[in-house]
């Protein structure tokens, strides 16, 4: 009888410990689905975009409510805030993301409670109901400290007011500091590049980039993760091969303005003036001589991106994030890509 | 040598890192627009800020009015704090001052403000709940009925509830009351400012409901300029000023379309194209677009339908310039003058007429300089009261236009201008003074007596890396000394020279240190040391090439491989400076050579021409101390054309070659050998990659001066002084005799 009764301990042992050891459960997102970033001021869902979420069957969007910066007198405020031109589609959960740059957390105070509260009412006034607070912060080692403290406050104020998740995004040079205190992550796969640098192949995703991040430390990277893939394009204006701008609205079939040099290459035949954010100018000169370099995503590089994250960590794919809804109409990645990357 | 190569690569890598390169300045001619119609004071008439702005005219207006509403018997700071700067207790004090004194209709006119500022609290963590929102949408309700009913009432404040009722109609969505409010009352509305104002909240309806160009001209009018471009983004350039005439001949979009067009053409014309036949094609389409306008301008300005005829001539006649005929240019400028146009078009033309003068006038005439000086005296005041404005595409500089003309016309015309006619001091005295007044009356940048105090990492002085720089680095020393004798007696130049002296940089440890080491380059050491002498240690210790001046000079170049510890020490040191080491390498050059005219022994010589070998390459650019005679390191090192670079190295070989010929000693053969091997133009051993092996291979190149340098040496590596010189030790020269060995 004895050893009857070793027998069976010594196989449930080994069978709790394979089960543990197997799926990793413990590294996946709470309810992985289909989802989306919406990033403008505005929230208005057109044709093309409430077609792309019904034929993808998205069931997040994460949405940026506002971002958080410096007033003149150095004071943390909201500013962007998003303005509800459509209702929330239903069906779809709504995340609120709250964008801070990295200098406010130099004057962390009040600032929890501030977003914390901010976050619900905004919510609360255009009848979005919120389970979630997703925080996005370009955090680095010397305020990693301050921002956790920022994140454990919010988790606080979240705690005080209900049942709600938190979570934070993670830049690829994150993942080699401490884990945030959140219940998970989203992996940005993308901005990986230096748009400044006028070689930069591909300043939004380039697997070059993020190769030397995939390592040991993204498998043992102590967070659940999902991850987020670009499906968006820029326009980057060099003058002498230096920098000036992100160009918005220009036409480069215009041939009487723009010549193709290379694949994504256009060169400025003639000087005019394009629209620019400032409400100073009437446009921003655009000089003859001056390059545009075009960056886009394709999907061979997103699906070598994808392949090489699920490689090192098996559900980090469970959920993936396109960014963003609102580049969907310009993006030109195929239904049949857009599905594979989202792994239908 | 891969020793060399090392060091080379080394100093090279940390000066990248560090901030002390000579890059040209950015600045380009086609950065700077010449033709400026509207002025950026009227940009904020809609988009005001939260607090009062003393260059924003509305303000300014709506400031003067309340204070002769309170016949000056109020402070005007609580008018600006209650009214302008949202400061609630002032408010509730003008409240109290005008019950007080029995003006209830202005009394109630700011309870009603005081309602309208609660709804907007000011705190920017605020989002309005529900309730909120319906609490607020009663009282704007309520503003709009209350208001609405004191239009006629109230005999002072009349127009000001008008303008209340349109904003509490527009912020319930009330549009079509907004629009009665307007119909009803905007004829009788006494103030201009109010109008506009009022005008603002229908702008955004015509604009929806397709009243495009009505919400154009208005967008025009009040400067709010992105608006008008959104109106405008199909529409720019010739055709689009050829629509806009054929639509609405007299649109007060104009100033701005052809603003904008008569800039890009001027851009066009200096483009950075690498293919000459590019510049060429993009020429002729410029050239036939811009007589096209001229033809078009000569039409609109017969059809007399315009109210600023001057804005149509003027950019006509700026285009005759761009086309090459100056002389038109001026006679059609003289004549723009005389026609109808703001002031701001006329101080336009004035601006102009200045570019092409300096462009095409006798530089040796003194009623030129006479010209000049009046008119840089306007263009300078007027970048004064001109407001600033950041530009953040341009390493966050603060400009404003008259800035830029300023820069333009005296670093693309005077300036030149006055050096090819041989008046060096004129043209560069303007370039300093066009630098001066830039960097420190507008941006604001202030130059420290306390040089030390202020120097930290990162720690830049524009000084070495600008345009007077450049000018007085690539001069001849001569021109500079003669420069720098009439900066210390500006008296003696002509009234425009003095002018432009006043503003220029005067410290003369500035200049004295440029000559010091002009002269340093050229090997004029007992000059070098002259001026050298009048430099203080605070100053060149704030150079920031100063960390770099530190460097070890105790051991020769071609030995650092020996004393690499002790030479890395002090390559880059963060410190004071207690002696001034440029002046110490002059007096020891001079104390060398002086030796060596008085040596008689051969030996004694050789030794001496083997010390100024040493000397030579330390200085150089290759040498430890390369700092003497640089600022800076980059490509080209420095602004100075001349070739001392090569010059240094040169006499260090011939200095070895003489030391060789003097001293006949082997240990003395050896060391000049060696020093020679280390100098020498061509390697023994070069090295390519192999992709397919993934390796680099070396190649042997046997008739190198290296490799002849080194097989002289082969034939003493057995001797003492070989060993004791410690060459075995060295790399290049081990893998040289190895490599020979075996052969």
């Amino acid at each position: 009888m004895k050893k009857w009764g070793l027998y069976i301990f010594a196989t449930a042992v080994m069978l709790i410990s394979m089960a543990s050891c197997g799926s990793r459960h413990d590294d996946m997102v709470p309810s992985p689905s289909p989802a989306v970033y919406y990033w403008k001021t505005v929230f208005k869902l057109d044709s093309i975009q409430q077609q792309f979420l019904h034929r993808y069957a998205i069931k997040k969007i994460y949405l940026r409510f506002f971002d958080v910066d410096f007033n003149e007198q150095r004071i943390p405020i909201p500013m962007g805030t998003v303005q509800f031109d459509s209702k929330a589609p239903s069906g779809i959960e709504i995340i609120p993301v709250v964008y801070i740059e990295n200098h406010c957390l130099e004057r962390p105070h009040d600032l929890a409670q501030n977003i914390v509260k901010r976050v619900l009412t905004m919510a609360s006034t255009n009848n979005i109901n919120i389970k979630e607070l997703q925080i996005d912060c370009d955090w680095n080692n010397r305020s990693r400290r301050t921002y956790f403290e920022l994140l454990h406050d919010i988790k606080g104020q979240l705690y005080r007011r209900g049942h709600f998740l938190l979570s934070a995004t993670i830049r690829l040079h994150q993942l080699s500091q401490p884990v945030p205190p959140v219940d998970y992550g989203v992996l940005m796969c993308y901005n990986t590049g230096n748009i400044h640098d006028y070689n930069t192949a591909n300043a939004i995703l380039d697997a070059k980039e993020v190769r030397p991040f995939i390592n040991k430390r993204l498998a043992n990277y102590r967070l659940p993760l999902c991850a987020a893939y670009p499906a968006f394009g820029w326009k980057l204006l060099f003058e002498k091969g230096q920098f000036r701008t992100i160009l918005r609205e220009i036409d480069l079939k215009d041939s009487t303005l723009y010549r193709r040099i290379s694949d994504k290459k256009y060169i400025v035949l003639r000087s005019h003036s394009v629209a620019v954010p400032d409400p100073n100018s009437f446009g921003l000169m655009v000089r003859a001589g001056d390059e545009i370099k075009i960056d886009e995503v394709s999907a061979i590089t997103l699906f070598e991106v994808e392949s090489m994250l699920q490689a090192k960590r098996p559900n980090i794919n469970r959920q993936v994030i396109i960014f963003s809804l609102n580049s969907i109409n310009t993006n030109k990645l195929s239904a049949y890509e857009m599905d594979k990357i989202y792994r239908r | 040598m891969k020793w060399i190569r090392f060091i080379a690569v080394s100093i090279v890598m940390c000066l990248y890192s560090f901030q002390a390169m000579a890059c040209a300045d950015y600045y380009t001619p086609e950065m700077c627009n010449m033709f400026s119609v509207y002025n950026h004071n009227d940009l904020y008439t809609f988009n005001r800020m939260y607090s009062f702005n003393e260059g924003n005219k509305m303000d300014v207006a709506q400031f003067n009015f309340w204070k002769s509403y309170f016949n000056n018997k109020v402070n005007p700071k609580t008018i600006k704090d209650a009214l302008f700067n949202n400061e609630t207790k002032a408010l509730s004090g003008l409240i109290k001052y005008l019950q007080q004194h029995k003006d209830m209709d202005g009394a109630h006119y700011l309870i009603l403000l005081q309602q309208m500022r609660k709804i907007d609290n000011g705190n920017a963590w605020d989002y309005p709940t529900k309730e909120q929102l319906a609490n607020n949408n009663r009282i704007w309700t309520n503003i709009l009925n209350d208001a609405s009913r004191r239009i006629v009432s109230s005999k002072k404040l009349g127009s000001r509830y008008w303008l209340m009722a349109m904003r509490a109609a527009f912020y319930t969505n009330n549009k079509e009351q907004c629009q009665g409010l307007w119909d009803k009352y905007q004829a009788h509305c006494p103030s201009n400012d109010i109008r506009i104002l009022a005008e603002g909240y229908l702008a955004s309806y015509w604009y929806k409901n397709g009243e495009r160009e009505r919400a154009r001209e208005f967008y025009a009018k009040v400067g709010d300029l992105q608006s008008l471009r959104w109106c405008f983004r199909n529409d720019i350039g010739l055709k689009g000023i050829q629509k806009l005439y054929a639509e609405a001949p007299n649109s007060v979009a104009f100033p701005y379309l052809i603003q904008d067009y008569v800039n890009s053409i001027d851009n066009d014309l200096h483009p950075a194209w690498e293919e000459p036949t590019e510049n060429d094609s993009v020429r002729q389409i410029v050239t036939a677009e811009m007589k096209e306008f001229r033809r078009f301008a000569d039409r609109v300005l017969n059809e007399n339908k315009v109210d600023n005829p001057a804005l149509w001539k003027s950019a006509a006649a700026y285009f005759a310039y761009l086309l090459g005929e100056n002389k038109t240019a001026m006679d059609e400028l003289k004549e723009a003058a005389w026609l109808r146009g703001t002031d701001r078009m006329k101080e336009n033309i004035r601006v102009l007429q200045l570019m092409v003068e300096s462009d095409a006038s006798d530089y040796n005439n003194p009623s030129f300089d006479e010209y000049v000086l009046k008119e840089l005296r306007w263009l300078m005041a007027k970048a004064k009261s001109e407001p600033l404005y950041t530009d953040y595409s341009y390493k966050y500089y603060v400009r404003n236009h008259y800035t830029d003309v300023l820069q333009r016309i005296v670093l693309y015309n005077l300036t030149p201008g006055y050096l090819k006619a041989g008046k060096f001091n004129t043209g560069t005295v303007l370039t300093g003074m066009t630098n001066e007044f830039v960097n420190m009356c507008i941006r604001k940048n202030k130059r420290t007596n306390k040089y030390l105090a202020d120097w930290t990492e990162g720690y830049y002085q524009n000084d070495y890396n600008d345009c007077y720089f450049a000018l007085l680095d690539t001069a001849d020393v001569k021109e500079v000394v003669r420069y720098q004798n009439f900066l210390s007696h500006p008296a003696q130049g002509s009234a425009l020279e003095q002018y432009a002296a006043s503003y220029c940089h005067n410290d003369m440890n500035y200049y004295n240190e440029l000559i010091g080491t002009k002269y340093m380059r050229i090997e004029e050491f007992e000059k070098a040391s002259e001026y050298l002498k009048r430099v203080s240690l605070p100053f060149i210790s704030a150079m920031n090439i100063a960390p770099y001046l530190h460097a070890e000079s105790s051991y020769p170049m071609w030995y650092a491989w020996k004393y690499k510890k002790t030479l890395n020490k002090k390559k880059m040191v963060r410190a004071m400076l207690t002696v001034n080491p440029k002046l110490l390498f002059c007096n020891s050059m001079l104390a060398l050579r002086q030796r060596l005219m008085l040596a008689t022994d051969d030996k004694e010589k050789g030794n001496l021409n083997y010390e100024l070998a040493e000397k030579y390459i330390q200085a150089s650019h290759i040498g430890y101390c390369w700092a003497y005679l640089h600022y800076a390191w980059s490509a080209d090192s420095t602004f100075g054309a001349s070739n001392y670079k090569e010059q240094y190295i040169a006499h260090a070989k011939e200095c070895l070659q003489r030391s060789m010929q003097q001293n006949l000693t082997t240990i003395n053969k050896i060391k000049c050998l060696f020093a020679l091997a280390s100098l020498a133009d061509s390697p023994w051993r070069t090295w390519l990659y192999d992709e397919q092996a993934d390796k680099e291979i070396p190649e042997y190149h046997k008739e190198s001066s290296q490799a002849q340098l080194f097989a002289q040496l082969y034939t003493y590596r057995s001797t003492t002084a070989f060993v004791n010189e410690g060459l075995s030790r060295c790399d290049n020269l081990k893998s040289y005799i190895e490599y020979y060995s075996r052969k």
